[in-house]
């Protein structure tokens, strides 16, 4: 594994202080090489956005290291992120994967949207009801002083600090979306069973996913589009 | 989100321009108490450059129709389009506000 500093930051080493190196790895499930980058400290939502630019497939933030990197390995064109739960809080993740589908031209743009919308509320499922383990019963989030509730469990080093991956898979036949969350997980099959105006997101994954599949007490979840 | 309100009194009219996520709930809570410390009637919410909405951002609009009709008042939302239109249409929302 060659460590190498990244190109902005060998261009700008003041400017982003957090792309410190970046490191060229070979995929294990491919024999396609992967770009990865290594951020020491959180990344914006324009690292995140300029790391994808320069061609890199593997962002990571460094305190997600302890967690393991099993699965993400990706090869180009394909994206992989693994990050905080305060930074997947604070950073515009519609921004950086609006960013990276944008130059999937193979993708329709209605398909583009929906692949958007549905992770979208997946990462929000995650980092709520998984990694911040706000109670999603009790209606809270119903209440606009959900956003106390909010700051108030990112507080909590434990919980965020916790793992949130996001792993896309595109080719010309489907586009796979992986989000795993390192929390207590979401009772998907619960939820679905019942879907109502309460429980909005979960309609809308499945509306606009062809395929939704849960594991491991919904801390991994599965979105396939088919193309 | 980035909201500008464009009157107040009896009628509330607020145009949002952006994405209305669940990063928008301290927002939000702004609009719901303008509504509330002008003794509003009805709020119009001009969706005209809204990009993006998720299921917390309905969620929010039909905050503000529970509290406006509470008080005998209405919402009415305005210019969706795009992504916005089609999560409105998935919410039925023609059945919930006045859409304009």
């Amino acid at each position: 594994m060659a460590v190498i500093p990244s190109e902005k930051a060998q261009k700008n080493p003041d400017q982003v202080q957090s792309l410190k190196l970046s490191k060229k790895t070979s995929g294990k499930s491919s024999d396609v090489a992967s770009r990865a980058i290594l951020f020491t400290t959180s990344p914006t939502t324009q690292d995140l956005i300029d790391a994808i630019h320069n061609g890199n497939t593997v962002l990571i933030e460094d305190s997600t290291l302890k967690h393991g990197l099993n699965g993400f390995e990706a090869p180009p064109g394909e994206l992989a992120l693994s990050l905080t739960t305060l930074t997947a809080y604070i950073i515009d993740i519609i921004a950086v994967i609006d960013h990276f589908l944008l130059h999937r031209t193979f993708l329709h743009p209605v398909l583009c949207e929906q692949i958007l919308t549905s992770t979208h509320e997946v990462v929000t499922n995650a980092i709520l009801w998984s990694n911040l383990e706000v109670d999603c019963l009790n209606n809270r989030q119903k209440s606009l002083n959900f956003c106390d509730l909010i700051k108030e469990r990112l507080k909590n080093k434990l919980l965020a600090r916790r793992l949130l991956k996001i792993n896309f898979h595109l080719n010309a036949e489907w586009a796979d979306v992986v989000i795993i969350s390192s929390g207590k997980g979401f009772d998907w099959h619960h939820a679905v069973s019942k879907i109502s105006s309460d429980v909005q997101g979960l309609a809308i994954i499945h509306s606009f996913a062809d395929e939704v599949m849960a594991e491991k007490n919904g801390k991994i979840l599965r979105l396939r589009f088919y193309t | 989100m980035i909201y500008t309100l464009k009157s107040a009194g009896p009628k509330i009219e607020v145009d949002m321009k952006g994405r209305l996520t669940f990063a928008d709930y301290s927002s939000f809570r702004e609009i719901t108490q303008i509504v509330t410390d002008n003794n509003s009637k009805c709020c119009l919410f001009d969706l005209t450059e809204l990009e993006f909405i998720d299921s917390a951002g309905l969620g929010m609009l039909l905050i503000a129709r529970d509290k406006l009709q509470s008080v005998n008042g209405n919402v009415i939302l305005k210019g969706a389009q795009g992504q916005v239109k089609k999560m409105l249409d998935l919410g039925r929302f023609d059945s919930l506000f006045n859409i304009e």
